[in-house]
């Protein structure tokens, strides 16, 4: 199956900077072999050392110590797809990663946690930085497998809703008073 | 459905299928007039809503290309966006959140009660709120609001006990579930609240009031209507004698149809209504139709908007039911001792993990932003509306170059904070903060407007022809058989969600028309 979670909007897709720039990523289904060996490899335009980086940037940028690294890979995969259909986009990308390294003067990767973090704030704002951002956002967040993980549940009309599955179960504060919240009818 | 010829100039062609547009249509079919009701999307059904954002707004959202500039924090964020409202059957009646409140007395007459303010273009309405209480009653009936008719509150979610408990300890006095168009029990044929929580995707019970599936089918009921999706209008057309005589749109195949009409009722939302008027500039009508005034487009409102999200220590689950689940109205007065003019409402909301992510703080990174999603469960919100203060240079124009699908002109929306509407947001942010630090909040985010869905103003009535585009009827100043019918009539924002105002509006003006055709006025 050919990843299919970046169907851009053409609207949108010129701002280059905005997040609604991903307007539409499907649920991202993780269908990679991870953290397998040949995952870098499958890719179209990064090689293994920036696949690598963008990965661990990617983990940097939105850490979550409890997700594993196949999910951020999904954002990795994702970028090589926009890659591989746009030379633009590939030489933004490829360049950010060699720019990292410039600034780490060395292996970005290499570097402490702190100073990786001090170099990522010299890039923050740059088209490059804010390309791999806006895919977090949706590869990460709009990643149906992951929404168990922040306790989202989803679609709920296909499950009555939630009018007899929790809608009000908080018990850790007061009931509001009737004349302010009826009973359902 | 009726069918009416292209060349038939005996019918009331409405623009846009929305609050408005919608309504008006079913009131006039009620009362007899043949209406084309012109809808620029899809038409679609409740079958064919998902509980899914993205996908959900790919449906159901405006994605047609706009620009913007200014100081708002959209135009940074969200370039393309300035808006978040609907291009479908129904309009944005599919997605708003179904809060419907009256505005106040004082606040149809602003420059009255809040004097001259440096740099706001205010005046008082051309009616008052004796003027429209009996529609306000027939809107409230029609929509089925809760807490009005007898019809009882909703049953409040946990993201409402959470701002029940912060705002009764901070001593606020009106807390409660809100005066809803969201069924808290079955009523005229649809069914009552499933506590879905998407009510921002299109309700899937048909429990929140929408034009798709109650003013239209109605109207179509009557065999006077005939609705036609995936039309969108590009020009509306006058006569030598200066009367709209028609509209020119592209059909869904793109091709371009001439339709005559006897009055072009304008209510496709308040960047594309003024959108529109420009784009149909003529030689006798050079700075486009109803613009004498120089106002069309201009006074563009947003309300003052932001939102509060705050995180617990034990779970809250927010997003379960109703997305807008009650409201604080206790800071919705006119009290200059605040340090601003006007007021505003503090109402629940939640958004779905995917636009949490997008709007929490846009653009942010970092592990203070991945540790509030983490906490996603544990967080309640609440969204700010809040009167903001109509600017002549907040408008909408045409952009010099861009053009949409059709080779149209797309629409610029420039908008600059005021000085008031930025002391009323940080008060508001103040107060939204101690309510939930009362309610034992751990962290709490200032969360900046999101694209804009009240957009108000930019056609807006006035009692004299210089200061605004029509009168109080909707009826444009210029042309007499041309009418404004959504929010972009307003004078002024109020501090009130607007939808019930656009009906009332409506339903005012259905009868209006009628009254005026049947005198052979227009």
């Amino acid at each position: 199956m050919k990843n299919e979670h970046l169907n851009r909007r053409e609207f949108l897709c010129n701002t280059g900077k905005t997040l609604a720039s991903v307007a539409v990523a499907s649920s991202g289904a993780v269908t990679l072999i991870f953290p397998a060996t040949g995952w870098s490899a499958q890719l179209a335009v990064f090689n293994e050392h920036e696949s690598k980086t963008l990965l661990r940037m990617t983990r940097e940028m939105f850490p979550h110590d409890k997700i594993e690294d196949k999910f951020y890979a999904v954002v990795v995969t994702a970028l090589d797809t926009d890659a591989s259909g746009n030379t633009d986009t590939a030489k933004q990308l490829k360049d950010g990663v060699a720019n990292l390294d410039k600034l780490a003067q060395g292996d970005w990767q290499a570097l402490s946690a702190n100073k990786r973090g001090a170099v990522l704030k010299q890039i923050e704002t740059t088209a490059f930085f804010n390309s791999v951002k806006s895919k977090c956002v949706t590869g990460i967040y709009n990643n149906k497998e992951l929404w168990d993980h922040f306790g989202y549940e989803g679609s709920s009309a296909e499950h009555g809703g939630y009018i007899n599955r929790g809608f009000d179960d908080l018990d850790w504060l007061p009931n509001p008073p009737e004349s302010d919240s009826p009973k359902a009818h | 459905m009726a069918k009416i010829d292209f060349n038939d100039n005996s019918a009331v062609v409405i623009i846009g299928s929305g609050a408005g547009g919608g309504t008006l249509a079913n009131e006039l079919c009620q009362k007899g007039i043949k209406v084309i009701l012109l809808e620029a999307g899809k038409h679609h059904s409740i079958a064919d809503f998902v509980n899914d954002e993205w996908p959900s707004f790919s449906q159901l959202a405006w994605l047609d290309k706009r620009t913007t500039s200014g100081d708002w924090r959209v135009a940074k964020d969200f370039p393309n966006l300035p808006a978040w409202i609907c291009k479908t059957v129904g309009g944005t009646t599919t997605h708003w959140a179904g809060a419907s409140l009256r505005i106040q007395d004082h606040e149809f007459r602003a420059e009255t009660h809040y004097g001259k303010i440096d740099d706001a273009n205010l005046i008082d309405w051309p009616l008052t709120l004796k003027d429209l209480e009996p529609y306000y009653a027939k809107a409230e009936d029609k929509m089925g609001v809760t807490r009005t008719n007898g019809i009882p509150g909703l049953p409040g979610n946990n993201n409402f006990k959470v701002m029940h408990a912060g705002a009764k300890k901070l001593g606020y006095k009106e807390v409660h579930t809100g005066r809803m168009a969201i069924n808290s029990r079955p009523r005229n044929g649809r069914a009552a609240c499933q506590q879905i929580g998407f009510c921002f995707q299109g309700c899937k019970s048909g429990a929140k009031w929408s034009t798709l599936y109650t003013e239209i089918p109605a109207a179509e009921a009557t065999g006077n209507l005939e609705l036609r999706s995936e039309s969108h209008v590009l020009q509306v057309k006058h006569d030598a004698e200066g009367s709209v005589s028609g509209v020119l749109y592209a059909d869904k195949d793109g091709n371009q149809q001439l339709q005559k009409a006897r009055i072009v009722c304008v209510a496709g939302n308040s960047i594309e209504s003024p959108r529109l008027l420009l784009n149909s500039a003529s030689t006798m009508y050079p700075d486009g139709l109803a613009n004498s005034s120089g106002q069309v487009g201009r006074n563009y409102m947003r309300h003052t908007t932001g939102s509060v999200y705050a995180t617990f220590e034990k779970p809250v689950y927010m997003y379960r039911g109703t997305t807008m689940a009650g409201i604080i109205a206790d800071e919705n007065q006119h009290d200059t001792s605040r340090g601003f003019a006007g007021g505003y409402e503090m109402e629940t909301l939640s958004l779905g993990l995917p636009f949490m992510a997008a709007f929490l703080d846009p653009g942010a990174s970092g592990k203070k932003f991945s540790d509030a999603l983490e906490d996603y469960d544990h967080m309640a919100g609440m969204w700010i509306v809040g009167e903001d203060m109509p600017q002549e240079k907040n408008r909408v124009t045409l952009h010099t170059t861009e053009k949409d699908q059709h080779g149209q002109p797309v629409p610029n929306v420039h908008f600059d904070d005021h000085k008031n509407d930025i002391a009323m947001r940080n008060h508001a942010y103040k107060q939204g903060t101690l309510v939930y630090e009362a309610a034992g909040a751990k962290t709490v985010w200032e969360t900046p407007p999101y694209p804009s869905t009240h957009n108000l103003g930019t056609n807006r009535m006035s009692t004299k022809a210089s200061d605004g585009v029509c009168n109080g009827f909707g009826q444009t100043h210029d042309i007499k058989n041309l009418f404004i019918s959504d929010g972009s009539q307003f004078t002024t924002g109020a501090a009130e969600n607007p939808t019930l105002t656009i009906v009332t509006l409506a339903i005012r003006q259905a009868d209006y028309i009628a009254e005026q055709m049947g005198k052979k006025n227009i």
